[in-house]
């Protein structure tokens, strides 16, 4: 039952603002094809459980020694993620105005499309920016595993990572079943405009974390 | 063409105007407020993700009550969490006892750790 529990958890935390959930959505909302948000969505989880495990193997073999390291480059790791949306925002604003002129030859999709012609490297990449609860596995986990046990500890982060695997998954699924594609063929410019709206969202969104970001750390 | 590209300029522009009188808002407010432990990122997650409930006075339900002071924040955790939550909390947070004066970078860096412990640890609510 606890187990369950963690798994719930574990799908609720994609949800959370910091995740790299809403670049997944972006991509389906502009009309990247399913295989590309799979290989998007299992690039972040394999990354996201990966970081996981590398922040509880730190925690236990290297914590004493960095642990003021890690309190001075917290917030610069809260950081990147909103650099990774504001970098998203602008790829999606290039995007949306060089699709019209491919044909006039100006600038050429292919040369920016640098996201979606390797969504696993560029998944992977994303997902290894850590999370808060990432960074929090740091300091806890010597205690965690003196009273968890060794088995204890990796079922529980196990249950976690295949929750935050069928989430991703999930979303990507959900999100391929939008019928862009058939909505682009039916309404004029309707690429770039969805790239635009993308584009002003993730903008708004990199903002809003950061400012909360700032709040927390400097205000 | 033309017009869509301007239309996006112009977005582009407004949603950048708006981020920017966003954050300045509170520069210019009178009643600017100083920092409140309560009222952190981590902490509206925790309490609408986690259901644990923070405060800075005792009343009934809190679960963690904050002070701020002089730059420093005392974390009490109540009975009431500590009555829910795993016998190992203290420990695993690195408590000594129920409360714990700290500076702000390391409040923040125990809100990751509380977070991270709930995460793996759901919190089992005995009274309701």
């Amino acid at each position: 039952m606890e187990l369950l529990t963690v798994f719930i958890y574990s799908i609720k935390h994609i949800f959370m603002p910091g995740e790299a959930t809403p670049i997944l959505v972006a991509l389906g909302f502009v009309g990247a094809d399913r295989r590309v948000l799979l290989r998007l969505a299992t690039g972040l989880a394999l990354s996201n459980g990966g970081i996981m495990v590398a922040a509880l193997l730190i925690g236990l073999f290297a914590y004493q020694r960095s642990s003021h390291l890690i309190l001075s480059v917290t917030p610069y790791l809260r950081f990147m993620i909103v650099a990774v949306f504001f970098f998203m925002a602008l790829y999606f604003l290039l995007r949306g105005l060089s699709i019209g002129n491919q044909s006039a030859g100006t600038i050429s999709g292919n040369k920016l499309d640098i996201i979606t012609a390797r969504p696993f490297i560029t998944g992977l990449l994303i997902g290894f920016i850590p999370s808060t609860s990432d960074i929090g596995f740091i300091p806890i986990a010597p205690m965690l595993l003196l009273n968890r046990g060794i088995n204890g500890l990796w079922i529980t982060i196990i249950t976690v990572w295949v929750g935050v695997i069928v989430s991703f998954t999930g979303v990507s699924c959900i999100i391929s079943l939008l019928p862009i594609a058939y909505l682009k063929k039916r309404i004029n410019r309707l690429e770039n405009i969805l790239y635009i709206v993308s584009s002003i969202i993730m903008l708004l969104l990199a903002a809003w974390l950061g400012y909360y970001i700032w709040l927390d750390y400097y205000s | 063409m033309v017009g869509l590209l301007y239309m996006a300029r112009l977005l582009f522009i407004i949603s950048i105007v708006f981020c920017v009188c966003v954050s300045c808002n509170d520069e210019n407010d009178e009643t600017k407020q100083a920092w409140d432990p309560s009222r952190t990122f981590m902490v509206s997650h925790i309490s609408n993700c986690h259901g644990v409930m923070f405060g800075q006075e005792f009343v009934a339900g809190i679960d963690v009550e904050l002070s701020y002071e002089s730059g420093r924040v005392k974390v009490l955790l109540t009975e009431r969490i500590l009555d829910d939550a795993k016998d190992d909390l203290l420990e695993v947070l690195g408590f000594e006892e129920t409360s714990r004066t700290m500076t702000r970078q390391e409040y923040l860096m125990f809100l990751n750790n509380f977070h991270a412990y709930l995460t793996v640890t759901p919190l089992v609510r005995k009274k309701g």
